[in-house]
């Protein structure tokens, strides 16, 4: 047996053929996101889901009415690219001239909805899907086995991609296609009904995710869950082919696929890290990506969201009566809950600052508070030190993270610095998974609580509650400090218009980096703190997901608001902890919180009272632009 | 004064006053709280949500209303809730219904991560934990507790025998798929003990993410190894990925044999009789044993739609031994029933001759299991063909082995 570098010559070409394999699939998930995100502008982030749709689209088939796999190919992209219409005309046609970020929350919340009910009805042991008669077997190629169906796949992938690099670089309706994207209003001119050929070229690309889906069906279980995690590493293919190339995205699925089967040979726990390390890679060395060419995504109008900032007394009396109910609390309800609920609004209020005062929207926040918890926990419970000592490590841990991740991520925006931070993250809980003090799928048990500065036990509930609320407190007044700080002011100003906020002098990044990092900190904070109080550090705070639900906290309170994230957390905890029996319908009611409040309810529940008493306060104000709207509170 | 206080103080008050009014009477019947409350803990949609989850709590609704529903005078009380494989929300749950939900055992725990923190969590609160699901060894062995049980299998048992039977049959090398965290790590090591004891070789190993779409990746090198025997240490949607894709791949034809240790009938009804005919491996139950578990499955599927699983029926039994150990201590003090449940005999449709010990683990009869052809199986769920009935004493780690401080040696 050759072995090269130590790896025989039959591991290493199969890997790299299961790595093609797996590119084959990378390559047409992308390649729908990126004619999605071409033609629109949205960044898809149902497409996982939809992907699933497809598999579980054909097991239906099949199960319930006996049509095999060759009809399923054709009838399950249909009827997933159907509802994928559907979906364009109802619910993202509002938002095409907004902020794009909304795209992807939308369709954040519309693949926590369909995961959410699908789960319900399929469960989640997978579905046994069998490989078509035709398709089965294999040859025995020396090196390794390879299934006829495996093969079957990278044939297909590489037919249906080329085949639809085709008709958009090289026909007709392709150019019109292209064309729209550059200039719809003048495109419609020419008598071409622009708004029906997005929501074809939608259906398409969500069809093609379908496709996947049934190409994959055989292979993998089909089961509810098979799209969620797929879906960031497709991302980061999109990012490192460049956002708006299609070629791209073909050539680079591939690829990465060919990268983690090498990886896999040589060194297996790299290898669900590798893409993220390859973007980051590209990101330094080449922003638009490998073959992009589209330049930053054009930013919507963005919905001012602030209000008239209330008089100092009344944000005294706010706070000192937010202040005042945490205190007695405990009397009425767990305080077990309350803590939880704290540190979480912590992580919000600091989420909130760089995405609603900053607006830079991070997908991966959740490794701030991932870190920070480990670190903690790890100091507190190998090294001993006390629990201020530990979590002021925690909290120093998030900050040099938040530089670094900080660094990388500035120098984009809008959604690329959405799925560079996601990416980011992802890289961080992979590192977190791997890394032995962290005890990996176990989580970091058994954190001491100890003796805070020596004097006081922290095992005592009543102190432990003292404690937490000191640090909630504390953070919430920082951060209402920074905000109406010259700091704030300039963030804000950069935030409007930056390139008039650089000719007045300042140097934007700087801001925007030491914003970065503040919040980084804070929610540093938070982790370290909870890990604390939970007496556990696991990798659900490192998770995607975690990001996620702080997004939802902030959004759903108030993006913008000082109050609104703290609202938002209270009520995402109190949804878990007493909802907790539904199962998955928790998820779907996320979901369905992050549909409405985007389609209906852009400022969250702070942010619309705000406005609301705004409005019955003066009655008779004149007309207002959106760019003159005064300071948030 | 925290609520908590509050209402320990008034309940210490109450119970004085009672004791007081009731002096006369004998031993008088004392259950905190005045219900006899169990907390359900399990994956209700995650990847093992069909070997527990909802079915878990069934089982556990069945035990209770099958008891009359009281014990001792005082109402019995189930309720359910999902870990999601998380560590922290299970933490979170256990210590809320701990602290502030008067729950008295906590029954199944799905994750053998989540269920060693409740180990501490009761062992620390004095309340019963009743494991039903988790395989790790260590719940009888280091992290041992007294108020701790595990009741339908653990990594030893279904190890020990499979590996011994196959080597002896001349399966000498053997590859290890792990699943990379506590359940999958003391399997393995479990596996690669026996393999060594009993004189076989390891040919290498693989650690595999736990909830892994695709499997491939894993099984290469385990096919590249030529190992006679391919030890699968997952469970699962993992363990069923696995064995499919190693059909796919040629890897069943080619001659390897494919242990899978931890298997249940949920994960055969997953898979299919097609792709997992002819896997045999060690159960604690099969629903078409006898007269006795033909019955109580014929009751679970009315309400559930699908055959109980032996973490199912652990549920069931253990559950059931738990009121009758409250119902002979009088209480439903932890320590107390405690030593009841390790003092009265385990003897129903689960386990004949079932014993705890005092390390905690009920020791019974385990079953040699192989899945039947697609053309041997009569009727729906008819799955498994019994190859041989192993004996408690020799399925279990002996407890002269055991880690356990509560052992005495």
């Amino acid at each position: 047996m050759i072995t090269i570098f130590g790896v025989p010559s039959v591991v290493l070409f199969g890997q790299l053929l299961l790595g093609l394999i797996n590119g084959a699939f990378y390559a047409m998930l992308s390649l729908g996101l990126a004619v999605i995100f071409g033609m629109m502008n949205i960044v898809n982030f149902a497409h996982g889901a939809l992907y699933m749709m497809g598999a579980l689209g054909a097991w239906i088939l099949l199960e319930y009415f006996g049509i095999g796999y060759w009809w399923a190919l054709v009838l399950a992209p249909l009827g997933v690219g159907i509802f994928g219409i559907v979906i364009e005309r109802t619910m993202l046609r509002p938002l095409y001239k907004l902020d794009h970020l909304y795209g992807m929350l939308l369709t954040f919340g519309l693949s926590l909805i369909i995961q959410g009910v699908f789960r319900d009805w399929f469960g989640s042991s997978g579905q046994p899907y069998a490989i078509p008669a035709a398709l089965s077997g294999g040859t025995n190629l020396g090196f390794m086995f390879l299934p006829t169906y495996r093969a079957w796949v990278i044939v297909a992938s590489l037919v249906v991609c080329l085949g639809t690099w085709f008709v958009i670089e090289r026909t007709k309706l392709g150019s019109y296609l292209r064309a729209a994207t550059e200039n719809a209003p003048l495109v419609q001119a020419f008598g071409i009904d622009v708004p029906r050929m997005v929501m074809l070229t939608f259906g398409a690309g969500v069809a093609l995710a379908a496709l996947a889906g049934v190409l994959a069906a055989p292979i993998y279980q089909v089961n509810p869950l098979m799209g969620a995690d797929v879906i960031i590493v497709v991302f980061a293919v999109v990012v490192i082919g460049g956002m708006g190339s299609i070629m791209g995205a073909i050539v680079t699925g591939f690829l990465v696929g060919l990268v983690e089967g090498l990886t896999r040979a040589f060194y297996p726990q790299g290898s669900s890290t590798v893409v993220f390390v390859m973007m980051a890679i590209v990101l330094l060395l080449r922003p638009a990506g490998l073959f992009g060419s589209k330049p930053e995504a054009a930013g919507g109008v963005h919905v001012s969201l602030d209000a008239p900032a209330p008089a100092f007394r009344t944000e005294i009396l706010l706070f000192l009566g937010m202040a005042a109910l945490l205190i007695i609390g405990p009397a009425f309800v767990y305080s077990g809950f309350l803590m939880k609920a704290m540190l979480f609004a912590l992580f919000a209020c600091a989420f909130n600052l760089i995405a609603g005062y900053g607006r830079l929207v991070s997908f991966g926040h959740a490794m701030f508070l991932g870190t920070a918890g480990y670190v903690c926990g790890h100091a507190a419970k190998v090294w001993g030190l006390t629990p201020e000592l530990a979590i002021l490590t925690g909290t120093l841990s998030a900050t040099v993270l938040g530089v670094v991740t900080g660094w990388l991520a500035i120098r984009s925006r809008g959604i690329y610095f959405a799925m560079v931070t996601l990416a980011l993250a992802q890289m961080i809980y992979f590192v977190a998974l791997q890394a032995p003090f962290t005890g990996g799928e176990d989580g970091l048990q058994n954190i001491p609580r100890g003796k805070l500065f020596g004097l006081f036990d922290l095992n005592d509930h009543t102190l432990l509650y003292g404690f937490v609320l000191v640090v909630f407190l504390g953070g919430f007044l920082l951060i209402a400090q920074v905000v109406r700080s010259p700091f704030g002011q300039v963030l804000k100003a950069i935030r409007e218009h930056e390139p008039r906020a650089q000719s007045l002098g300042y140097s934007t990044d700087h801001y925007k980096l030491a914003a970065f990092t503040l919040s980084a900190t804070l929610a540093g904070l938070a982790g370290a703190t909870k890990a604390v109080v939970l007496q556990l550090a696991s990798l659900t705070d490192v998770h995607w997901g975690m990001s996620g639900e702080v997004l939802l906290m902030t959004f759903l309170g108030g993006v913008g608001t000082l109050y609104g994230p703290v609202a938002g957390a209270f009520i995402v905890i109190a949804m878990q902890n007493y909802l907790a029996s539904l199962g998955q319908w928790v998820t779907v009611i996320h979901g369905a919180i992050f549909v409405v409040c985007v389609l209906a309810f852009r400022r969250g529940l702070v942010g619309e009272l705000i406005a609301f008493l705004g409005r019955s306060r003066k009655p008779a104000t004149p007309a207002k632009t959106p760019q003159a709207a005064p300071e948030a509170g | 004064m925290t609520s908590n206080a509050f209402r320990k103080w008034l309940g210490a008050g109450t119970a004085l006053a009672l004791t007081a009014l009731f002096a006369a009477a004998p031993a008088s019947a004392q259950v905190s709280d005045d219900q006899v409350k169990i907390g359900v803990l399990t994956d209700m949609s995650g990847q093992w949500s069909d070997m527990n989850g909802p079915g878990s709590l069934v089982a556990a609704q069945m035990a209770a209303e099958d008891f009359g529903g009281k014990v001792l005078g005082k109402p019995i009380v189930i309720v359910g809730a999902d870990h999601q494989q998380k560590a922290d929300v299970g933490v979170g749950i256990a210590r809320r219904w701990l602290e502030n939900e008067q729950v008295d055992a906590i029954s199944d725990v799905t994750n053998s991560a989540i269920a060693l923190a409740v180990q501490q969590l009761t062992k620390d609160a004095n309340r019963v934990a009743l494991f039903s699901s988790p395989g790790t060894t260590d719940l009888t062995g280091k992290q041992c507790s007294p108020t701790g049980f595990q009741w339908v299998y653990d990594n030893y048992s279904n190890t020990v025998a499979p590996v011994n039977a196959l080597v002896k049959q001349g399966k000498k090398s053997w590859y290890f798929v792990t699943a990379d965290f506590a359940f999958g790590t003391s399997l393995e090591k479990i596996g690669m003990d026996q393999v060594k004891a009993d004189g076989g070789t390891v040919a290498g190993s693989t650690r595999n993410p736990f909830n892994s779409a695709d499997m491939s990746p894993y099984l290469l090198p385990a096919q590249a190894s030529k190992a006679q025997a391919i030890f699968l240490a997952n469970a699962g949607k993992d363990l069923t990925t696995a064995i499919k894709q190693a059909n796919e791949f040629g890897i069943v034809a080619g001659g390897q044999a494919l242990v899978a240790p931890v298997m249940f009938i949920s994960d055969v009804h997953a898979l299919g009789l097609q792709t997992a005919q002819g896997t045999s491996f060690v159960e604690g139950f099969y629903w078409d044993q006898n007269d006795e578990t033909r019955a109580f499955a014929q009751r679970f599927f009315e309400r559930r739609k699908a055959m109980p699983t032996a973490l199912q029926a652990g549920v069931y039994s253990s559950i059931t031994h738990y009121l009758k150990a409250i119902q002979a201590a009088g209480t439903d003090e932890a320590k107390a029933v405690s030593a009841k449940m390790r003092e009265l005999p385990v003897n129903d449709f689960f386990a004949k001759n079932g014993k705890v010990r005092e390390d905690g683990r009920m020791v019974h009869d385990m079953l040699l299991v192989e899945v039947k052809k697609p053309s041997e199986s009569k009727r729906p769920w008819d799955y498994y063909k019994v190859l041989a009935t192993i004996p408690g004493d020799e399925a279990f780690l002996p407890l002269s082995k055991s880690e356990c401080s509560l052992v005495k040696k």
